[in-house]
């Protein structure tokens, strides 16, 4: 009835044809690097690292430099540097955490790294390291690698988020790019309302970015959590102005509506307005000064000023926020661990591995033997100071993020008033703090 | 659909009009599915690109294959590329043959708890497994799998919805066929082998590519079971390629590099999928 | 006497069939075996946790079932389940017309219909990251966003599709049916070419032609296929996830939070573990039960001949 095309013969000749030829080619391809066996005698430790990538190969263009000076001093101690994805991080790391696979050492953002904390993942170093370990670090970028006053994952590079605006589309609104300041929201608002004439954006807004909103609330001179976190403030004015502002910008139509909604983690594949030269001020990092001129180089890139709700209140220019290695408590070579974070956190190694990576280094020292482009040494030193951490930038990040979220949304879509949305992230945030923290 | 028409009279007609109608139709949609993997390709090849505008432009001037050049020269792409066709080789196989084998089980057969396995392979497929990776993850752990080729192939190696697929198809096979073989003294394997399964050649040839395509893209999974760079997928391995900005065009390479097998793939294949009938007859 | 009979004859029943189903394990063996460790196995550890407050790491407390009354007073676990429903309601009809439609359109044998079939199965193999860049410019609120200007058109006003509350999830529908229509044409296809050609001759002798031919031949033949389809394509839109995942984070106000973005939620986002497998059991259980009336009523355990 039915004439095969493909016949059971060959069907089975391609099959074992194919099997075959994979089975030879696994055997000959290449192995994994094989370790260095240093000196005959001598005891090597294993570490395993795993970090998240900055360049297309981080494993040969970062680590292997940083780690040959690194393997002279301590032959004993074998270093496998493993870059991970970026996606899909923290499921990745839940799943190795709850096998008792985690790396020795991993390369933690700051805003992850308290969940892992409060469920014993990560081990603190108060007693492993020493105060001359720590030396270089700024007050504020050892606060953001602690929890409750224990060190967890000393900082190797920290983003400096500033606020930038576009030069060529300042002119056109009748702004002087060169003394032109929006320092209050005030300010902010009347810029706005001119680009809104012209159809450009102001800014941008993202409801799932609650650093985002943290900065919004610390400008309205508040905090979210209280300091011995038993209790947040979503009910008090800088809180309520916070949202009030992004409501306002959402309706006003200052802000992309596409940014109200968004993945949890990624915001991939969103218009960006500011690189297409739509959009007149942004948030942006340090490097940005040279990365989004190279993209775009009809981009007059401006540098802004920290802003405030009003002049009475300091002026913040976003979070301390930044990665560093955390020793995992599941390691089983913590000494061979510590020696490693101690070499990678000296200001030297510091400042070599930001050259390498393109990122911004943390300390003092170690910005010596660092060569950004001048303008992104001017930014770090203009925003750099007025970076903030603390409670609020480690108390249930994500949680907070997930919480709030969804009902940010209500809020700028006009589904609830400010004050039921911050009601209603009240309730299920104190219940949150409740469950967490007693 | 639009087929549907007021056709009592009996004499068959070419209407010239409803064909084109139906191509322009087809046409459009085609080109809503063509659309994004042109964009891939432009993107892929375009110099420093950091953000797309729309419209876009489909030519990039000056084209370049810099990006396809980076991710040889300088990443593992390589490696990951290997690992992903082996991979994804040895998964369709298996996979396929399995399914085949389970699908005759459970078509013909009428062996002791039949309806208890089947049902309970049905329960496996409408496991909710979005949290069940971490549990998976333990058990791969504790038999020292992470990072094996093993754990990546395993789970593929087996496939209920294949199981399912072949079963229809087994079932749709007249039992005329297997009483004249049994008749000629064929046991089962010989049954299934020589008798039944070149009848269902196409639908196995189906199943290969959706399951080809299915493990060549998945990431989740095998992000999850390898931490090292030699043992990762191509989905996976270019994960962990950054550029400082963000570079589309870098992304959009690798994404290109992991369409084109799947692409050969097929078209390889179309032609055992969708066998020349000459349905001459049912055009309408 | 009489018993000893009974008994005799039982067990010889019992040798009879156990003889006859010997052959059959082989042929199943390997499954079973992947399926009992990469997925029974993990199965039970899930079913273990489903009692446990535990975040896998550090806490682990017995709770009975307080998980499974906690379900009945979870009112963001109550409106995902409204949504994870309208999903499906609005997909699986819309997804079973299209691709049919699409697979008899190109199985025809006319110019450039093998070319249509690849074309049409693109969107399987195109990377997430570009469709999530289609998806966001292409429904883009902004009245000069690529459909609104189509529909402006035919003079309807802009939409605001993702970002609008009660158009969020049937524009997710709208991109599911778009991503899946190509795969189930492959499988309707592989049916279709199961029909043999006779049929259709017959049919014709008889008068049959056009739409009547499909009504009376290619319908009641796809029957197998379309029961295949249909129990498979609902179970895979009660798990609906990925395009949710990358575009709307279960937004706008959780009008796009279905049970397994919120099991995700649940593991990842709180890590509460324990309340994730006591939802995953439940959520399998409606899913099983749905699957099991879909069966009965398509008579999709039936042989065909």
């Amino acid at each position: 009835m039915k004439q095969p095309v493909l016949s059971r013969r060959q069907f089975l000749q391609l099959s074992a044809g194919v099997t075959v030829t994979s089975a030879l080619a696994a055997c000959v391809a290449p192995a994994a690097p094989a370790a260095d066996s240093g000196d005959a005698g001598m005891e090597t430790t294993t570490i395993d690292v795993w970090a998240y990538p900055r360049t297309e190969n981080d494993g040969d263009i970062v680590y292997a430099p940083l780690n040959e000076g690194f393997h002279a001093a301590h032959p004993d101690i074998m270093v496998q540097v493993e870059v991970q994805p970026w996606g899909g991080r923290r499921e990745k790391l839940y799943a190795a955490a709850a096998a008792g696979e985690a790396p020795d050492i991993w390369d933690a953002t700051t805003d992850t790294v308290p969940a892992y904390i409060t469920k014993g993942v990560i081990l603190g170093l108060d007693d492993l390291l020493t105060a001359d370990d720590l030396a270089d670090y700024h007050a504020a970028e050892i606060d953001a690698a602690s929890l409750d006053g224990v060190l967890y994952m000393p900082l190797i590079e920290a983003e400096v988020n500033g606020i930038a605006y576009n030069g060529g589309l300042l002119s056109e609104l009748g702004y002087d790019p060169a003394t032109a300041s929006f320092q209050t929201w005030d300010e902010l608002y009347a810029l706005g309302e001119r680009a809104a004439e012209q159809n450009w954006y102001l800014e941008s807004l993202s409801t799932f970015s609650w650093g985002g909103f943290l900065v919004t609330v610390h400008e309205a001179g508040g905090q979210v959590y209280t300091d011995d976190r038993t209790d947040s403030n979503f009910l008090e004015q800088p809180v309520i102005d916070a949202l009030t502002r992004w409501v306002k910008e959402f309706q006003e139509g200052w802000v992309p509506l596409e940014y109200a909604i968004g993945s949890v983690d990624e915001q991939g594949g969103l218009p960006d307005y500011w690189l297409s030269l739509e959009q007149v001020t942004a948030r942006r990092e340090d490097a940005a000064c040279v990365q989004d001129v190279e993209a775009n180089p009809d981009l007059e890139y401006v540098i802004g000023h920290a802003r405030s709700m009003d002049s009475s209140i300091t002026a913040v220019s976003g979070i301390v926020s930044g990665q560093g290695w955390a020793i995992t408590s599941q390691s089983d070579a913590v000494d061979a661990a510590v020696t490693w974070v101690k070499y990678m956190i000296m200001p030297e190694q510091v400042g070599t591995r930001a050259n390498l990576a393109g990122t911004t280094p943390v300390g003092n020292k170690s910005k010596e033997v660092w060569n950004p482009a001048p303008c992104t040494a001017e930014y770090v030193d203009r925003f750099g100071p007025l970076l903030f951490a603390g409670v609020d930038t480690n108390t249930l990040w994500q949680e907070s993020k997930v919480v709030a979220g969804p009902q940010f949304q209500a809020a700028v879509l006009g589904q609830a008033t400010v004050e039921e949305a911050l009601e209603t992230i009240k309730t299920e945030i104190d219940a949150l703090l409740l469950e967490q923290y007693g | 659909m639009s087929v549907s028409e007021t056709s009592s009279e009996s004499v068959e007609k070419p209407n010239l009009i409803r064909e084109t109608i139906i191509y322009i139709l087809m046409a459009a949609v085609a080109i809503t599915t063509v659309g994004p993997f042109l964009i891939m390709l432009s993107v892929s090849l375009t110099q420093n690109i950091r953000f797309i505008t729309f419209p876009i432009e489909l030519i990039p001037v000056p084209m370049t294959l810099e990006n396809f050049q980076t991710l040889f020269a300088r990443t593992d792409a390589l490696r990951w590329l290997f690992n992903s066709v082996y991979v994804a080789v040895i998964s369709t196989l298996g996979g396929v043959i399995t399914s085949s084998m389970a699908g005759y089980a459970f078509a013909r057969g009428n062996f002791w708890g039949k309806n208890v396995i089947f049902m309970l392979f049905l329960g496996i497929l409408i496991m909710p497994d979005t949290a069940l990776i971490v549990p998976q993850f333990v058990v791969l752990s504790r038999l020292g799998l992470v990072n094996t080729y093993t754990a990546l192939i395993g789970p593929w190696f087996a496939s209920i919805f294949g199981t399912f697929l072949l079963r229809q198809a087994y079932l749709s096979i007249p039992r005329d066929y297997d009483d004249a073989a049994t008749i000629d003294g064929a046991n089962l394997w010989q049954n299934w082998w020589h008798v039944l399964m070149p009848q269902v050649v196409p639908t196995m040839a189906t199943l290969a590519v959706l399951r080809f395509m299915g493990n060549w893209n998945s990431f989740f999974y095998p992000m999850i079971v390898t931490s090292k760079s030699d043992m990762r997928t191509l989905t996976v391995g270019l994960g962990t390629v950054a550029r400082s900005g963000g570079d589309a065009g870098l992304d959009m390479a690798g994404a290109v590099l992991g369409f084109l097998p799947t692409l050969i793939v097929f078209v390889l294949m179309q032609r055992y999928i969708i066998r020349g009938i000459s349905l001459s007859g049912v055009k309408g | 006497m009489a018993v000893a009979n009974t008994s005799q004859r039982a067990s010889s029943q019992f040798l009879k069939r156990l003889r006859s189903s010997l052959p059959w394990y082989p042929f199943i063996i390997i499954n079973a075996l992947v399926f009992v460790l990469f997925n029974l196995v993990p199965w039970f550890s899930m079913f273990r946790y489903s009692v446990l407050k535990t975040d896998l790491l550090s806490t682990r407390e017995f709770v009975g079932l307080d998980h499974f009354v906690r379900m009945f007073t979870d009112a963001k676990l109550h409106k995902a389940m409204l949504n994870t429903a309208w999903f499906t309601l609005m997909y699986i009809p819309l997804l079973v017309v299209a691709s049919l439609g699409v697979a008899i359109l190109v199985n025809r044998p006319l110019r450039g219909m093998k070319a249509f079939r690849a074309i049409y199965f693109l969107p399987n193999i195109t990377s997430v990251a570009v469709l999530a860049l289609i998806f966001r410019r292409f429904l883009s609120p902004r009245p000069d966003g690529p459909l609104n200007f189509l529909i402006g058109l035919v003079g309807i006003p802009p939409q605001k599709w993702l970002i609008d509350v009660y158009q969020a999830m049937p524009s997710i529908v709208g991109i599911s049916l778009w991503e899946a229509f190509g795969y189930f044409m492959v499988i309707w296809l592989a049916g279709l070419q199961a029909i043999p050609n006779e049929l259709y001759d017959a049919a014709k002798v008889d008068g049959a032609n056009g739409w009547r031919l499909h009504r009376y031949v290619t319908i009641p033949l796809l029957r197998p296929t379309a029961a295949f389809i249909i129990v498979i394509a609902t179970i895979g839109a009660l798990q609906v996830f990925g395009s949710i995942f990358i575009l709307t984070g279960g937004g706008p106000v959780n009008a796009t939070t279905t049970v397994v973005y919120q099991i995700y939620n649940e593991a990842f986002n709180f890590g509460r573990f324990g309340y994730a497998s006591a939802l995953s059991i439940l959520f399998f259980l409606i899913i099983l039960i749905i699957a099991l009336i879909q069966s009965r009523y398509l008579r999709f355990g039936d042989d065909v001949y």
